[in-house]
């Protein structure tokens, strides 16, 4: 299947590959995207190619739908890969913990079911909620452990280090402390809208976002299994 | 097997209920949520008796499915919108206010908000096999897509269609051919204006099937294994190629019927709208047509690729058990690396930034926030030194000094004339740069100096972007 390839297929290979780097950009607002989204659908030989180059750029293909368009995920490593230190600046390790964590509460409340991560309708989700349903958990290892969260001898699992922050705390302009969870969830919807992976749907419960096809596709076909696999690995080693 | 606790009817008797039953008590099952958003209301703020909200519900459907044949679905506020009108009718003495916080009420019901947009999932009894066997029902009835422009609208599921064309569980391959035969006997009888909902019903069904035959197409593109091509996509093919020769021979048949009766002197606007809609159902059976005659090849082809991909299933994966669970007991030891790779995906593929020379002018020339008063600095002229007012002049007496430096017949690194400026007089660092910036790309006069960049990225606490080689213009 891949005699029929001639070297401009390998440019609109690239230009796909380029859309999808602009994660708002949606096929039917650039010209030849949706022809091109059509091809790596319809077309082995073109969908190899782009795969190939994706490869040699150091990013992973995960889907080319026609209404999100190609999605794509860095691969580790890649030039492409968003640092942690540009997350938010000044984070310490247990910082960065929780503000992982976080990212992950959000797409297992969002899609509490294996058959959730399949269905293609929008799903939502508010700061409020995801603090709730985050520290609902904890208070569940603590009832488990029996353990005061307060032991400085312990070391400090997420489910800890989560219990000692506050949810919420009044500040002088009414507005949340961005080192509180709630402030935390915020960030972390904030940065999801700024990826394009999330729109903010209304101001209610802390704040209410949609989260769109692409995060879902992204979730379902390499977030979950990868930071599994990950995770397998740090225990094991 | 046999099953000695379970009480079980003589072997000679007919099952207790037939098939029929089952399918029955399901499409019975499917208005639960309706009921549900009614026996509610008791328990909302404020009294909600005057509202309906069953039928509000139902209208809700209606109105998705009404925006489904031509857009892609209806907007929530189309649907909000609608609902309030007829809320406000039920109610005139009420605020406008409340009527929409009805409508929000319903379509976040008929959404299954409460329970994160789950399915909505009803236990019942199944006694068709000869025993009783508790089964679940499980179904949407709203849904929020994306739609293509990037918009999100609502959507009716197959089920809330059902719901709209008062049928119960039916085949939709069966009901299509039905739909399309009564719309036949209705022509015949001149009964246009049933007709035309009975069209509408027929071009839904028509979306309802290519939706079927399309997310067997999707889910074989993504991974072969989930679909049988050994014995029921085959079947599910030339099933499909004979329903729809079907219904195109009998939508020829309508077609030629409706065109005669829009040509009559007496022809209501219901003539033009049926045709309009039996067109419709026309040319989407024609693609699909064309869609399904290329779905073998889609098989063979997927079948080459996927042969040795191995993919892991991640479809089967409980996010909050399988992930979050286990790394709320980790510590940043060893949990870290497993929640950042899955943030880098959560977050997708980020470009690398390069400062862009543009920008960093840009971003030099905005007033300073906080305490220093704003200045008018406005255009950009580097060189003349007279129409400034954002620096002082002991920092251009400086900036000058420094740039002084740069040698006729040689080159001195941007860091270097930093270095140099911050020694002397810490405000002139930036009037430095800005002076190597206009020489790499001369905005308005002609610069005296010249920079250029060969690629070493500039190292300096304040300035980003490229260490440029600043040399000295030679006057022509």
């Amino acid at each position: 299947m891949s005699s029929g390839l001639r070297p401009a297929d390998a440019g609109a290979a690239a230009q796909l590959l380029g859309y999808g780097l602009q994660p708002r950009l949606r096929p039917a607002s650039a010209a030849g995207y949706a022809d091109l989204v059509a091809r790596h659908q319809s077309d082995v030989a073109f969908r190899e190619l782009v795969d190939d180059i994706a490869d040699g750029l150091g990013l992973i293909v995960l889907e080319a739908d026609g209404v999100s368009g190609i999605v794509i995920a860095p691969a580790p490593g890649s030039v492409f890969e968003p640092r942690l230190s540009d997350y938010r600046a000044n984070l310490s390790g247990d910082d960065r913990l929780i503000h992982g964590l976080i990212h992950v509460a959000i797409a297992a409340y969002a899609f509490p079911t294996p058959a959730s991560l399949t269905d293609d309708d929008v799903r939502h989700a508010s700061v409020v909620a995801v603090e709730r349903f985050i520290r609902a958990a904890c208070e569940r290892l603590r009832e488990r452990h029996g353990d005061p969260v307060s032991d400085p001898t312990e070391t400090g699992q997420a489910w800890r280090l989560y219990l000692r922050r506050q949810a919420t705390r009044d500040t002088a302009d009414g507005r949340i402390g961005v080192s509180t969870t709630t402030g935390m969830i915020k960030y972390a919807f904030e940065r999801l809208v700024a990826a394009g992976m999330a729109t903010r749907t209304a101001g209610t419960d802390g704040g209410t976002y949609r989260l769109l096809r692409r995060y879902r596709t992204g979730v379902r076909e390499l977030g979950a299994t990868a930071a599994y696999r990950e995770l397998m690995q740090a225990l094991r080693a | 097997m046999v099953d000695t606790a379970t009480p079980r009817l003589p072997l000679t008797d007919a099952p207790w209920v037939d098939d029929s039953f089952v399918r029955r008590v399901r499409a019975l099952l499917r208005t639960a949520p309706l009921h549900d958003l009614e026996a509610g209301k008791a328990l909302r703020d404020g009294d909600w008796s005057p509202y309906d909200l069953r039928g509000l519900a139902l209208a809700a459907i209606d109105t998705v499915i009404d925006h489904m044949g031509l857009e892609f679905g209806a907007t929530g506020e189309q649907v909000r919108q609608r609902l309030a009108q007829l809320a406000r009718m039920s109610a005139p003495d009420r605020t406008g206010a409340e009527a929409l916080r009805v409508a929000d009420a319903v379509v976040a019901g008929l959404l299954n908000d409460n329970n994160r947009r789950e399915a909505f999932a009803l236990p019942y009894s199944d006694w068709s096999g000869r025993r009783h066997r508790q089964a679940e029902v499980a179904f949407k009835l709203l849904e929020e897509v994306e739609a293509p422009d990037g918009s999100v609208v609502l959507r009716a599921t197959d089920e809330a269609v059902n719901l709209f064309v008062g049928a119960l569980d039916r085949d939709i391959a069966d009901a299509h051919a039905a739909a399309e035969a009564i719309l036949a006997s209705q022509l015949r009888r001149g009964r246009l204006d049933q007709a035309v909902h009975t069209a509408r019903a027929a071009r839904l069904r028509s979306i309802q099937y290519a939706g079927g035959v399309q997310r067997v197409l999707d889910a074989t593109r993504h991974d072969i294994r989930q679909v049988d091509w050994h014995a029921d996509v085959p079947d599910l093919l030339s099933d499909a190629l004979a329903h729809l020769s079907e219904r195109l021979e009998t939508e020829r048949h309508l077609v030629t019927t409706v065109r005669g009766l829009v040509g009559q002197p007496d022809a209501g606007p219901a003539a033009g709208i049926l045709l309009d809609l039996i067109e419709d159902c026309q040319l989407r059976h024609l693609e699909l047509h064309a869609l399904l005659l290329r779905a073998r090849t889609t098989f063979l082809d997927e079948q080459e690729r996927q042969r040795f991909a191995v993919t892991a299933d991640s479809r089967a994966f409980e996010l909050t058990d399988q992930l979050l669970g286990p790394l709320l007991e980790r510590t940043t030891g060893d949990g870290l690396s497993a929640v950042a790779r899955f943030m880098t995906v959560a977050l997708g593929p980020q470009p690398p930034r390069t400062t862009r020379l543009a920008d960093l002018v840009d971003l030099l020339l905005q007033p300073r926030r906080g305490q220093d008063a704003p200045t008018d600095d406005g255009a950009p002229e580097l060189i003349d030194l007279g129409d400034d007012r954002r620096f002082p002049p002991a920092a251009w007496a400086h900036a000058e000094r420094v740039l002084a430096q740069v040698p006729v017949d040689g080159e001195i690194r941007l860091s270097q004339l930093l270095r140099d400026a911050r020694a002397s007089a810490p405000g002139s660092a930036e009037l430095v740069a800005l002076a190597a910036l206009h020489a790499f790309a001369p905005e308005h006069a002609a610069p005296n100096l010249r920079a250029t960049d060969d690629g070493r990225v500039l190292d300096d606490p304040q300035f980003g972007g490229r260490d440029l080689l600043v040399g000295r213009e030679v006057e022509a």
